[in-house]
């Protein structure tokens, strides 16, 4: 058993950004991560970010990766960051159970911030086990850490913001996209990303869906139909496409699993992508000393998702005692800083989730 | 969402009225090049309008603000066409004498095309329009998007948004094929190869819960512990009952949140000795 | 919901279903079932759903040898279609000490003479039924080829589906928050939907007996223990038995699914009607696990759980009217082995509550003996 001030679940963005702003202080922080190296979903992600300079716009994905994570070197707080480590189990006696490097380690932190992330919704249509179905992570996965493509020409079903990059980033790999679907009537993700597919050539058909996936033992062709307003196939218009690859990016819900074991109120919220935590404006969840930031806290952005870990991070910090002068000023600025990511059109889905969670808005 | 978007987010495609007020009158094209920025959406972004050095993008009360240039101070220099992060500006020049202008368009493909290369010109969609002769090549890097200009008539400058260096054969979208297609039940839960029939047959017999439809399918038993098959039984559930989702429990999380091995859990204990 | 019913049975765990099925069987009408959540969620969905006949009382080998035999029979009885997964691949039980390899020799020869056909085995013909078994650790063990483990789930649905089908109603989501009384009179139960009267009311509710007959104000005394349960990734099938040791503190099974599930005792336990899961669970089952059985440590633990022992003082059950409030009848107190024995709940329970003689005397599990200083021999073998 090893006895810890502040253990962070997850070094992607908000993890690494929580680290940060508690480790500044004078908080010693021990961040475990079942990746083999930080960054989260940031080390796919080879497109430049939106936001401000605060959220390193314009910066890429996996720069933004090393960026946050160089900079927890020499601070007031030691930081170490454990890596092949996947937290397993929340128990109602404070214990932080972990597989860490091939070892069992338990931990009783004072305060804890968990920053899990999303999984990847799936879709059920027929043939949706077949080799060649793969989740847009996945796929990122292959592209964009390991180099590798995973096939020819890709069906994507999805027009989020994650189906749209990923479909930008496999063309830049040259593979072929046959089509982004998406269930919905109109373009759920940044216009600008859906121009930048258009004048590549590839069609987005919104009110369509997958229907089927057929091959000889792996994905060969899809068929796909439009939608009408009640979400029913429309007869007769089924297409055949000849694809290798389906992508499934329909979405992402809170990687929440620890915090139901952890006994968290928890609210089943559609615009922040399912079971979410409910929070205070630091972040903190009905657990005393429990904090989340990011998406497992409500699907956004990695920019919200930064400034989530930096309110989390200078939180727990002030409930363990640390704090500086310019604390409570860098939290409100924070708090600032989320108002505005979430103030446009685009967002208000986002806003009316956020006040069901309890989140200042 | 402002209603003249809705075309856009359909298509993904800008139309005329989009445009509209995104360029410079007449007078102000000859002067000199100038940026377009086909920017329509209200997003929390706003490198361009810091990155400008001549405060021609005018300045934003909210970081979700749209971008529009002031032309009287615009001078094409493209500092914000290469830090935009949606790729979405473009730098076009009609100043010149002849019938032909340039256009800087953002390019993320690699190879990155060489000056004097011919290259296929491309509209918003992606369709071919001609041949283009690339003029001038700016190597991105250090957060800097590489920028290419093409030569082009002036009279489709407002018209050319690509470019592709190998003339790939457009993809066919239909498939060649044809096929009778066989809707076998889909797969819901992967761990334990619980299908959606299944699925539905539990839910018509009464079964009115995600822990409930666990217990007697298997489904969200298996590895991932419903990762996966939680969120489309939850669908199957709210749709049966005719009631919102958040009427329904989530059903129970049960550790370990992952995988591990009798063996690493057996030696836990020799790890406490060793850290006391 | 109905407003009447002749006989109310509160829990919708395989016990009060049982009941059920039973008293309906017998021609009783108009029997509702009470179940706080969905059926089975109690301690009957978290259990290990073994079936053996090797005990060490007379009592507890006939209870068992009545209900395993019904198990045999259950498709004929039930008369639906629903596949229990009854494997009978046997209970191979280790013995660690000597007192055991004394105590398992008397078991077998009681066993044998009730015509339950158990064998003794050296640790060598141990090893041939269990290959993966480190039989350096066992000093003896006892086998039943006729012992075996159901589905619970499975076998919930088929009881429950059997009284449906012989008109019994089943109240799912329904949680008693009393029981009505006329003076010192039953008069019927008190739930979240509604009141019912019933001259006839049976406490079935497992881990929450206590909690129900507190309600009625009458004695019952059990408590309940928490008992944890991990299971595994699946794997090929590669053990028939149901493997079990009281000194080696370990049950272990392969599911027809091909996980295996586990599961130890701890007096540690809490008692406070907790269902939460303890670290400390894991690591422990895992070394007694691996221990026994080496080859078993790389199979990967996908999720464990706890559920409740209802236990009484001889660790075994009561089957008796309340004294104090006639009509209000116990099935509790089965400390641990609830699910194994409500076939023969279901039998001795229906009886009592008719006024009819059951095919086993269970007299002596009245709910007076831990007043009388009438405790049984303690039965020694269980986890």
């Amino acid at each position: 058993m090893i006895s810890i001030p502040l253990l962070i679940v997850g070094a992607g963005p908000a993890g690494l950004c929580a680290a940060y702003r508690a480790a500044e202080v004078g908080v010693d922080v021990l961040i475990l991560d079942r990746a083999q190296k930080p960054g989260g979903q940031l080390v796919k992600q080879t497109h430049k970010f939106f936001g401000s300079e605060k959220q390193f716009a314009s910066t890429r994905g996996i720069e933004i990766a090393d960026i946050l994570f160089k900079r927890l070197e020499d601070l007031p707080g030691r930081v170490e960051l454990l890596t092949d480590a996947t937290v397993i189990g929340f128990y109602e006696d404070g214990v932080v159970t972990a597989e860490v490097q091939g070892k069992f380690m338990k931990y009783r932190p004072e305060a804890c911030i968990v920053a899990t992330g999303a999984s990847e919704k799936t879709l059920a249509f027929t043939g949706n086990d077949l080799p060649g179905v793969y989740g847009a992570g996945a796929v990122q996965t292959l592209m964009n850490e390991y180099g590798v493509r995973p096939g020819n020409r890709v069906l994507m079903i999805g027009a989020g913001n994650i189906g749209l990059i990923v479909s930008y980033q496999l063309l830049q790999a040259g593979v072929q996209v046959a089509a982004i679907l998406d269930a919905a009537d109109e373009i759920g993700g940044y216009l600008v990303h859906a121009s930048k597919i258009r004048r590549a050539g590839v069609p987005i058909l919104t009110r369509h869906t997958v229907g089927l996936a057929y091959g000889d033992e792996k994905v060969e062709h899809a068929i796909i139909h439009a939608l009408d307003d009640e979400w029913n196939k429309i007869p007769g218009s089924e297409q055949q496409l000849d694809v290798d690859v389906i992508c499934v990016a329909v979405g992402l819900s809170p990687l929440a699993d620890l915090l139901w074991q952890a006994a968290v109120d928890m609210k089943y919220i559609g615009a922040l992508g399912g079971y979410v935590p409910l929070r205070n404006s630091d972040m903190m969840t009905s657990v005393a000393g429990l904090y989340i930031a990011g998406d497992v806290a409500g699907i956004e952005e990695a920019s919200s998702a930064m400034v989530e870990g930096e309110i989390a991070g200078i939180s727990a910090a002030g409930r363990l005692g640390f704090s500086s002068e310019e604390s409570h000023l860098l939290k409100k600025d924070c708090l600032q800083q989320l108002r505005q990511l979430r103030a446009g059109p685009g967002s208000e889905k986002i806003r009316t989730g956020m006040a069901l969670a309890g989140a200042y808005v | 969402m402002k209603k003249d978007l809705l075309h856009i987010k359909r298509e993904g495609l800008a139309t005329a009225d989009d445009l509209r007020g995104r360029l410079p009158d007449e007078s102000t094209k000859k002067e000199g090049p100038y940026a377009v920025i086909e920017c329509f959406e209200e997003i929390p972004c706003n490198p361009c309008v810091v990155s400008c050095r001549f405060d021609a993008i005018l300045p934003f009360e909210d970081i979700n603000d749209l971008p529009y240039v002031d032309f009287s101070k615009c001078t094409g220099c493209a500092v914000c066409a290469r830090v935009c992060p949606g790729l979405a500006i473009f730098i076009v020049d009609e100043s010149m004498q002849g019938e032909m202008g340039t256009i800087m368009l953002p390019y993320e493909y690699l190879p990155l095309p060489e000056k004097g290369e011919q290259v296929m010109a491309r509209s918003r969609d992606g369709s071919e329009l001609f041949p283009a002769t690339v003029v001038r090549v700016l190597k991105g890097g250090k957060g800097k998007t590489a920028l290419v200009s093409l030569e082009v008539p002036k009279e489709s400058l407002q018209e050319v948004r690509a470019f592709s260096v190998i003339e790939d054969e457009s993809p066919a979208f239909h498939s060649s094929e044809t096929y009778d297609p066989d809707y076998e039940s889909p797969v819901v839960c992967r761990c334990e190869g619980v299908d959606l029939n299944e699925i539905r047959d539990l839910i018509a017999r009464g079964y009115k819960s995600v822990d409930e439809i666990k217990h007697r399918s298997r489904a969200g038993m298996g590895p991932c512990q419903g990762r996966s098959c939680r969120q489309i039984i939850l669908n199957e559930l709210a749709r049966d009952a005719g009631v919102s989702l958040d009427e329904f429990e989530g059903g129970s999380f049960r550790p370990p949140a992952s995988p591990i091995s009798m063996d690493i859990l057996a030696k836990g204990g020799e790890e406490d000795a060793e850290n006391s | 919901m109905q407003k009447t019913a002749d006989v109310a049975i509160i829990g919708g765990g395989i016990s009060g279903l049982s009941i059920a099925f039973n008293l309906a069987q017998a021609g009783v009408k108009n029997i509702v079932v009470l179940e706080k959540n969905f059926l089975g969620n109690g301690a009957t969905g978290r259990c290990g759903a073994g079936i053996r006949m090797q005990w060490g009382t007379e009592l507890n080998c006939l209870l068992s040898k009545y209900s395993c035999e019904f198990f045999e029979q259950a498709q004929e009885l039930f008369h639906n279609n629903i596949d229990i997964e009854f494997e009978q691949g046997g209970y191979l039980i280790g013995a660690g000490t000597d007192e055991e390899v004394e105590q398992f020799k008397r078991n077998v020869k009681l066993q044998n003479d009730l015509g339950i056909e158990s064998v003794f085995l050296s640790p060598e013909e141990a090893g041939e039924i269990m290959p993966h078994l480190d039989i350096t650790k066992i000093k003896a063990a006892t086998f039943c080829h006729r012992d075996g483990h159901l589905n619970p789930f499975r076998t919930t649905e088929a009881y429950s589906e059997a009284a449906r089908s012989l008109g019994v109603s089943i109240y799912e989501y329904t949680e008693v928050q009393d029981i009505l009384l006329d003076g010192d009179k039953l008069k019927g139960v008190r739930t979240d939907k509604g009141d019912i009267s019933a001259p006839l009311v049976v406490n079935a509710a497992g881990g929450y007996s206590k909690l129900i007959a507190d309600m009625a104000g009458v004695d019952l005394p059990v408590y309940s223990q928490r008992h944890q349960i991990m299971v595994t990734e699946p794997v090929e099938a590669m053990q028939d038995p149901m493997f079990m040791g009281f000194s080696l503190n370990i049950y272990i099974q392969q599911v027809p699914h091909g996980s295996f599930i586990m599961g130890r005792s701890d007096d540690s336990e809490p008692t406070d009607l907790r269902l939460t899961s303890s670290w400390q669970f894991l690591e422990k089952m895992s070394e007694t696990c691996t221990t026994l059985m080496p080859r078993l440590g790389q199979l990967k633990v996908v999720r464990q759980w706890a559920g409740l022992y209802n236990m009484t003082a001889d660790a075994q059950p009561i089957y008796d009217e309340a004294p104090e409030l006639p009509g209000f009848y116990h099935a509790a107190g089965f400390s641990g082995h609830g699910f194994m024995l409500a076939p023969v709940t279901g039998h001795v329970m229906s009886r009592k509550i008719m006024g009819e003689k059951a095919d086993i005397d269970v007299s002596c599990l009245n709910v007076s003996r831990f007043k009388d200083g009438g405790l049984l021999p303690t039965e020694s073998s269980v986890v």
